[in-house]
């Protein structure tokens, strides 16, 4: 009975091994544009204040601008790529910062839009808003703050 | 500088001025604010459901947390199994408004207010400042705002050493908060203040009340890069809801004290201040994060000062984990030292016999060591080596594997229902499945 039970730990141990070596999903490395609509006063973006910004940490850009970041689906690839290029961070890990943060009441997270169109749509409402697209907008209304990586 | 003295009326007026505004507010600005149509409703949770086995340490049941019921068993699914329903709502960027109910396993006969985790209003009038009114947590941890979310945590539980006895989770109150940049770190610092009202659950396994009032908290931290610093300062009246079996002691010691033997009360304090049931507290926490490429490094240190209680502790852990694709190894150790040595039981026999005669003198030294033994049972004095492993098997929802082995010091077993003050070794093994949704 002892020697099933300590079979069956190291067949769980060595399993846990065996999926640790599996490989995420790569994530392509294709540019991600940070952008805003031409009518806010933003007109370029540091990484590291977009970084803040999309963590939390703070609610305004350069100059002390307030800012609302706009976030995309949350199990979708442009998100991913995103967080991975901003914070080198892959998407679980992310998931796991903002469930301390929000469960917690300390910061919500970024409202999540549906894709790129979505996000330009808002933007273009909204002066104060910021978001990311994985194309560079043709849109004349748009301005990109932020080329990542 | 605010008054200090229970139930000084300064505090009364301003918990009623505060009632009154809570009240207020939620009526002028949620109100018309439901109206509006870019108010956004969100609904999201979280869970756990863990397996914790231990050996070791026979008879004893172990204890996540004083705030909630102990293992059933060795092998047991309370100590980690929780279930959080989180309602979020807001309206543009300077309204919002959160409620938070969590379902575990509390100790027997907890009020179902206990459940409520956090209840507030929020309002920002700029991109610096927030007020918020209600149910609200301190900015006390690096990680135990988050306890119960154990998708946040990297460990299956927060250290149990350090995050153990710290209760205090919410303050009914309200806190003002302010963020900002200097130089290349951001800021944030928190004042809260409020009361607050909980169940903890003694080493029988029994509920009791804890009270605080006049709660005042000071929470400030700075992140740059990968970096995050936290220091904490926490002041509060605590007010114990004692057994009566305690009450009967201490009513007996301070007779005893009160008999006109020559340093009788000298050698009877010690063991009175021991059974300690209410009285001012503080609490200071340091705490820091780092995080470069694949590897986290963190550690806290706290001091809870209790004067006279033998909960008076020093805590401390350090954690350090390295990610690699998926999973993330960790190890940890953490430790809680007591400040006081445990108490001794004085000579009553020799100063009374020729005083009230041997039969009664010996009624009272079986009375000290009833004292001395009870005092024990609230002394923490123990630590803790684990290492583990946490597997992202999709973007919501992590596996973690836990080995801990514990050392319980002589003396120092307040951390586990039914300890008895002997030295204790053993182990523990976990498996949880932490998950978020709707976030």
């Amino acid at each position: 009975m002892r020697l099933a039970a300590r079979s069956a730990r190291r067949g769980c141990v060595a399993l846990l091994l065996g999926l640790a070596t599996w490989t995420g999903r790569a994530l392509a490395a294709e540019p991600i544009y940070v952008v805003v609509s031409t009518r806010s006063p933003v007109s370029t973006a540091t990484q590291k204040e977009v970084l803040a910004l999309f963590t939390g940490r703070s609610r305004t850009l350069a100059g002390g601008a307030p800012a609302t970041p706009l976030d995309q689906q949350r199990d979708g690839a442009t998100r991913a790529a995103f967080y991975q290029a901003l914070t080198g961070m892959d998407i679980a890990r992310i998931n796991s910062y903002w469930a301390r943060l929000h469960f917690t009441g300390q910061v919500q997270p970024p409202q999540a839009l549906g894709d790129d169109a979505s996000v330009i749509e808002r933007l273009r409402a909204d002066p104060g808003a910021i978001g990311y697209v994985a194309k560079e907008p043709a849109d004349a209304s748009m301005r990109v703050v932020l080329r990542l990586p | 500088m605010l008054p200090a003295r229970p139930g000084c009326p300064f505090w009364k007026a301003a918990s009623r001025a505060c009632r009154t505004a809570v009240l207020a507010l939620a009526v002028t600005a949620a109100g018309p604010a439901l109206a509006q149509e870019d108010s956004r409703w969100n609904v999201s949770g979280y869970g756990t459901a863990g397996v914790t086995s231990q050996s070791g340490a026979e008879g004893w049941r172990f204890l996540r947390n004083s705030a909630q019921a102990a293992a059933d068993g060795r092998t047991s699914a309370t100590p980690d199994s929780r279930a959080g329903l989180q309602l979020n709502w807001s309206r543009g960027p300077q309204w919002d408004a959160a409620l938070q109910v969590v379902a575990m396993k509390k100790p027997p006969g907890a009020p179902l207010s206990d459940s409520l985790e956090w209840a507030y209003l929020s309002h920002r009038p700029d991109a610096s400042w927030r007020l918020r009114l209600g149910r609200i947590n301190p900015d006390l941890f690096l990680y135990a705002d988050s306890r119960n979310v154990g998708y946040g945590l990297p460990w299956a539980r927060p250290p149990v050493d350090f995050y153990g006895f710290a209760p205090l989770a919410a303050v009914d109150g309200l806190d003002v908060e302010r963020q900002w940049s200097s130089g290349d770190g951001e800021w944030r610092g928190r004042l809260t203040a409020g009361s607050f009202s909980i169940s903890g659950i003694d080493t029988r396994g029994q509920r009791f009340g804890i009270r605080g009032r006049e709660t005042l908290a000071l929470g400030l931290s700075r992140e740059e890069g990968g970096l995050l610093l936290k220091a904490s300062y926490l002041r509060t009246r605590l007010a114990m809801g004692a057994p009566p079996e305690l009450l009967l002691l201490r009513d007996g010691l301070s007779q005893l004290a009160a008999l006109p033997v020559p340093g009788l009360a000298h050698a009877i304090g010690p063991l009175q201040h021991n059974l300690w049931i209410g009285g001012p507290v503080s609490y200071r926490g340091f705490g820091a994060q780092y995080e470069r490429g694949p590897w986290t490094i963190a550690a806290e240190a706290s001091d809870l000062s209790v004067p006279g209680s033998p909960l008076n502790a020093r805590r401390g852990y350090v954690s350090l984990g390295y990610r690699h694709k998926t999973v993330t190894y960790f190890a940890l150790a953490s430790r809680v030292v007591p400040r006081k040595p445990a108490p001794e039981v004085p000579d009553l026999m020799t100063p009374l016999t020729p005083v009230i005669g041997a039969p009664a003198a010996a009624a009272a030294q079986q009375l000290a060591g009833y004292a001395g033994a009870a005092a024990v049972l609230y002394r923490y004095d123990q630590s803790t080596v684990g290492a583990g492993l946490r597997w992202d098997l999709l973007p919501n929802a992590a596996v973690k594997l836990q080995v801990d082995r514990f050392k319980v010091h002589a003396n120092g077993s307040a951390g586990w229902v039914h300890g008895d003050g002997r030295a204790a070794r053993g182990t523990l093994y976990s498996v949880v499945f932490d998950f978020v949704w709707g976030q």
